[in-house]
């Protein structure tokens, strides 16, 4: 069985490893500290998910999907956002416009996430 | 000739005058003045003589006039003498007249005094009718009867009050009873005593009970008063008779009474002096009791009235501090939550992500060890005897199979991540914790770099996207006195407008310095900088140039109370477009007593 491929972006490279250490069984993992830096592994990847962070300096998670959304259109409409606060207007606007799947509240739960992945790699598939 | 020049000069015009002064008196001019006026010379001649003879006859005439004048004068000194002759006798005439007026003098003083005594004697007498007419008036309205008898006690007269006490007229009483007082009291004791009075010629008074013409017993009080004679013997005897008898029985209620009242008021008068002793002492105590009560009622009426006057200030004064109290911690409260509201956000953020570490952590390190289990089972499960080779082979193989090596490391690196999660959540809940400190808190020693760390920590999620901080702490500087939670917040507002004056990217440098005994804070950034007009008013109560609701413009008011309480001193510099300086002056040691 050919694993998934996960991009999950955020500024905090622990937040990063704890994922990757976790989940590394389930799923091929790509990590990036930043927009920029996992635009660069789109670019050079085939990605089934893309998971971000709302809060990052220079470029936030909301205008990260609307980054990946107007570059890749090929990828599948599945994407992640993991945050440490509330939703605000602009992840609304992300469900609307930029293909995000669901909005999860830090501190995640393994399972539950990896139940999630699945789910919304699965969802994407169907479309 | 000269003459004559002089006399021309004295009747002549100053014509002639000028003439004379050129020295040629027998001009032709001068000859000429002579001859035209001869008659003039004649005139002047004539009127001499008539002088000399008019003095002549007047002397002759005083001459004759002297000798008349000097025989007048004989005659007068002669009439003078017998004038003077006149006058002594007149004088020795005088002087008889002059005795003769003494004697008439002293004459008419002795009729004057004779005058005199004449009209004392007349007033005299005028007073003594007077007198006789008050004591007639005496003797006739009296209610006292008085009686008077010659010297051998034979009743001479009696007044109107006799009968009307008595009931008899003076002659039926000489009928009944004789006519000398002696024998009239039936009383041998009375009798005794009229005689003891007429003998002695003294006077005396006495009580006794009579009878009266219809029958009836009286008690009168009588007064006997002897009228001596030049001689000394006895003249009248005059005696006043008073009804007693209302008296009398009044008296004997009283002395029934009183034998009563005596026995109780010999009990009473023990007491009574038992008591005076107390009551002395008492009184004396009273005295200064009372003084002092009412100095003290003065002072104590004086005090209630300002009392009185104080509690009502008070009242006012308690429910104006509440009034304010309540407003302004209901302004502190709302300005710390504005500030609160912004950390907010940023903080759930912030502790949210170490939590994550932690929590997914475990997670991780839970599938880890479960993986490496698998392989210490095995390891476990060698027995002796076993094929050592065969058996090192099996645990390889499992190694492999669940990524032992891959295991291991993950869990050195995660017990990292998760220790560092716990840490930076203790920090955040610890600069929480300082910025949440009670408004009544103690003073202390605080730790100001950590402070610092804390206030930027907190804060760190509104500005690690765009800005730059610099530490520069002085390694000197270790406590400082004071409260942990104020200074967190006064450091707080300032940092987070800090934070607030940079737009886009900019550097906030925290700087620290040690100077004597005084801890400099300095808070630089690359901010937007205060207008003038706005630097002189930041630092007022309500004065904010942000959006409504985010902030009632207390933050740096407060500060500033903050630094004041820890009798420091707060500066601010600014330049348009190129930054802002904070600069706090605090003592290392606070004065506390």
């Amino acid at each position: 069985m050919q694993k998934y491929t996960v991009l999950y972006v955020d500024d905090e490279e622990i937040n990063l490893r704890v994922f990757r250490n976790t989940f590394r069984r389930d799923f091929n993992i790509l990590t990036a500290q930043s927009a920029m830096e996992g635009i660069k592994l789109l670019q050079t990847n085939v990605v089934n998910i893309v998971i971000t962070d709302q809060r990052m300096p220079e470029i936030t998670g909301v205008e990260f999907l609307k980054m990946i959304n107007d570059m890749f259109p090929q990828i599948p409409p599945n994407r992640l956002m993991l945050s440490g606060f509330s939703k605000t207007e602009d992840i609304d606007k992300a469900f609307q416009n930029y293909k995000l799947f669901q909005f999860i509240l830090k501190p995640w739960d393994a399972e539950e996430l990896k139940a999630i992945i699945i789910n919304a790699i699965d969802h994407g598939a169907e479309r | 000739m000269a003459f004559i020049f002089y006399l021309n000069i004295l009747f002549k015009s100053p014509s002639a005058l000028a003439y004379a002064n050129k020295s040629t008196l027998l001009n032709p001019p001068l000859i000429s003045l002579f001859i035209n006026h001869w008659y003039l010379i004649l005139i002047f001649f004539l009127t001499i003589l008539l002088l000399v003879l008019l003095i002549v006859y007047e002397r002759k005439k005083h001459k004759r006039l002297r000798m008349v004048l000097e025989s007048q004068n004989k005659e007068i000194v002669q009439q003078n003498e017998e004038i003077e002759c006149q006058r002594d006798n007149l004088t020795e005439v005088n002087k008889e007249i002059y005795k003769k007026n003494i004697d008439i003098l002293a004459q008419s003083e002795y009729l004057s005094k004779l005058n005199d005594q004449l009209k004392r004697k007349n007033s005299e007498i005028i007073g003594q009718r007077n007198e006789l007419e008050k004591l007639s008036m005496v003797a006739k309205f009296t209610n006292n009867a008085i009686l008077i008898t010659n010297g051998e006690g034979e009743i001479l007269w009696v007044n109107d009050a006799f009968t009307r006490i008595y009931g008899y007229t003076v002659d039926e009483f000489i009928a009944e009873r004789g006519s000398n007082l002696k024998n009239v009291c039936s009383d041998f004791e009375i009798c005794k005593l009229i005689e003891t009075c007429l003998s002695t010629k003294k006077p005396i008074t006495y009580n006794a009970e009579v009878f009266c013409l219809d029958g009836n017993k009286i008690w009168i009080q009588t007064s006997l008063t002897p009228v001596l004679n030049p001689d000394g013997s006895i003249k009248n005897v005059i005696a006043i008779d008073s009804d007693i008898s209302a008296l009398k029985d009044a008296e004997k209620n009283l002395i029934s009474l009183g034998d009563e009242i005596y026995s109780q008021a010999t009990e009473i008068m023990k007491q009574r002096d038992e008591i005076t002793i107390q009551r002395d002492n008492l009184s004396t105590l009273n005295t200064e009791l009372q003084q002092k009560n009412e100095e003290i009622s003065a002072q104590h009426d004086y005090l209630v009235e300002l009392n009185a006057e104080l509690q009502q200030k008070n009242e006012e004064i308690i429910a104006q501090r509440d009034e304010l109290e309540k407003t302004q911690s209901r302004l502190i409260q709302s300005e710390k939550m504005v500030s609160l509201g912004v950390l907010t956000a940023g903080i759930a953020h912030e502790i949210n992500n170490p939590i994550n570490f932690v929590y997914a952590g475990v997670n991780s390190i839970t599938r880890d060890f479960e993986d490496l289990m698998q392989v210490i089972n095995i390891i476990n499960s060698y027995k002796a005897g076993d094929n050592a080779q065969e058996f090192l082979n099996i645990i390889e193989a499992k190694k492999q199979e669940y990524g032992f090596v891959e295991a291991i490391e993950a869990v050195n690196q995660t017990l990292k991540d998760i220790s560092i999660g716990a840490e930076r959540t203790a920090e955040i809940v610890e600069g929480l914790r300082n910025f949440s400190r009670s408004e009544r808190e103690e003073w202390g020693s605080v730790n100001l770099h950590k402070t610092l760390d804390g206030v930027l920590l907190l804060l760190r999620n509104k500005y690690k996207n765009s800005i730059e901080v610099i530490k520069d702490y002085d390694p000197s500087i270790n406590q400082v006195d004071g409260k942990a939670g104020k200074l967190n917040q006064a450091f707080m507002n300032i940092i987070a407008n800090a934070i607030d004056a940079i737009d886009e990217k900019g550097v906030i440098t925290v700087k620290t310095k040690k100077k004597g005994n005084s801890i400099i804070v300095s808070i630089i950034d690359t901010g937007k900088g205060i207008p003038k007009n706005v630097l002189s008013k930041i630092f007022d109560p309500f004065f904010t140039t942000k959006d409504i609701g985010k902030g009632v413009g207390l933050g740096l008011s407060i500060t500033f109370g903050i630094i004041q309480e820890h009798t420091g001193t707060i500066e601010v510099t600014s330049n348009i477009g190129k930054g802002t300086e904070f600069l706090i002056t605090l003592p290392e040691f606070q004065n506390l007593v």
